[in-house]
């Protein structure tokens, strides 16, 4: 390994992120060479200034602070809009499912597409979401959360779903 | 992925489990309020921005995913607010006059925590107090990823993957990140340790 090669892994080294077999022989060029010894020391001695530089401790109330706000959360929040995106979750499913149960067994009469649609317009209609600006700020703070997670390999409702398609 | 405890915890929460989200907060209380006092500078601010953190862990509970690590949720949502609380006050620059450090009074206020008080002589105390000014005012001039970075990796011992998770960007992004927001933090401490 050249000087170059090796700092280069200085900062997997300082976090502990290479395997100790690649650490050993880092740590024995680092014995044998005074200008990676040099450099490393001035890596090496900033990361401990900052990692022993003073922290704010949290008052000792910050968790029953933040669970008086849950509390207050709750209290303000009507249970249908905090609920709003398990409901719109279920909501196309179920709708869909009990279509195709009225398609399947006859009862689809000729007026029923516009009961479904003030149904699904009344439901819009009667989640204050757009009027409510904490959610407007919650869904711009959590709009990129769902990336952090792929998407479960299997779920019951689409499965269900395509085995009523594919009946 | 094997699950940790946090994810465990998390699970609970989102069924509505408030002593899981205690036990999760009384954690992460610490590392999310430095996160946010190093983006603020404010320390009363940044107490009620972490709690405000964790009320809107507790709002977003049902979107939470257990293939997603819990820190690197936790993370993304204290930082999203932060950086949305740093864009609020460049548009209403009167908020974000710096108050002066205070020590605790009405009890809703963080106070500092300094590593082994009491082991060094006046000099020396003197010296590192010196020395932890020029870490604050270094860490403060980074970019806000970089310092992002350095306080996940000092705070958590994050994992480059999860961090990058949080900075949204990729992997070697990340490292080149950590990578200059060190070399920065080694130029501007070199007179420093050296003395
Ligand atoms: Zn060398």
């Amino acid at each position: 390994m050249n000087c170059t090669q090796f700092q280069a892994e200085f900062d997997r080294l300082l976090d502990g992120q290479l395997d100790a077999r690649t650490s050993e022989s880092l740590r024995a060029h680092l014995a044998n060479c005074p200008d990676c010894a040099a450099a490393w020391g001035g890596y090496e001695g900033a990361w401990a200034a900052f990692a022993s530089a003073p922290e704010l401790e949290p008052s000792s109330n910050f968790a029953a602070r933040v669970m008086s706000g849950i509390e207050r959360v709750e209290r303000e929040l009507p249970a249908r809009v905090w609920s709003f995106p398990r409901l719109a979750r279920w909501f196309a499913p179920v709708t869909a499912a009990l279509a195709l149960f009225a398609a399947a067994t006859g009862i689809w009469t000729h007026y029923e597409s516009d009961a479904d649609q003030t149904a699904s317009q009344e439901l819009v209609v009667n989640l204050p979401v757009v009027q409510h600006l904490d959610l407007l700020n919650d869904l711009d703070i959590i709009a990129n959360l769902d990336r952090l997670a792929p998407p479960p390999e299997h779920d019951p409702i689409e499965e269900m779903m395509s085995a009523l398609w594919n009946s | 992925m094997a699950f940790d405890p946090d994810t465990e915890l998390m699970l609970k929460v989102r069924r509505d489990d408030r002593a899981a989200f205690e036990t999760l907060v009384v954690k992460y209380q610490r590392p999310v309020l430095n996160m946010i006092y190093r983006s603020i500078s404010d320390p009363t601010e940044a107490e009620d921005l972490s709690q405000n953190v964790f009320v809107q862990v507790w709002k977003s509970r049902g979107r939470y995913k257990p293939s997603a690590k819990f820190s690197t949720w936790l993370f993304t949502i204290a930082r999203n607010m932060c950086l949305n609380e740093v864009r609020r006050r460049a548009r209403h620059p009167a908020d974000s006059l710096d108050k002066p450090l205070t020590d605790a009074t009405d009890g809703n206020e963080s106070v500092w925590q300094v590593p082994d008080p009491g082991a060094k002589s006046p000099v020396e105390n003197a010296l590192s107090a010196e020395l932890h000014r020029r870490v604050d005012a270094a860490l403060a001039a980074l970019p806000e990823d970089q310092r992002t970075a350095l306080l996940l990796l000092r705070h958590h011992h994050m994992p480059y993957e999860e961090i990058a998770k949080v900075l949204r960007c990729s992997l070697s992004a990340t490292k080149s990140i950590i990578h200059r927001a060190r070399a920065t933090l080694r130029d501007q401490l070199k007179p420093y340790l050296q003395s």
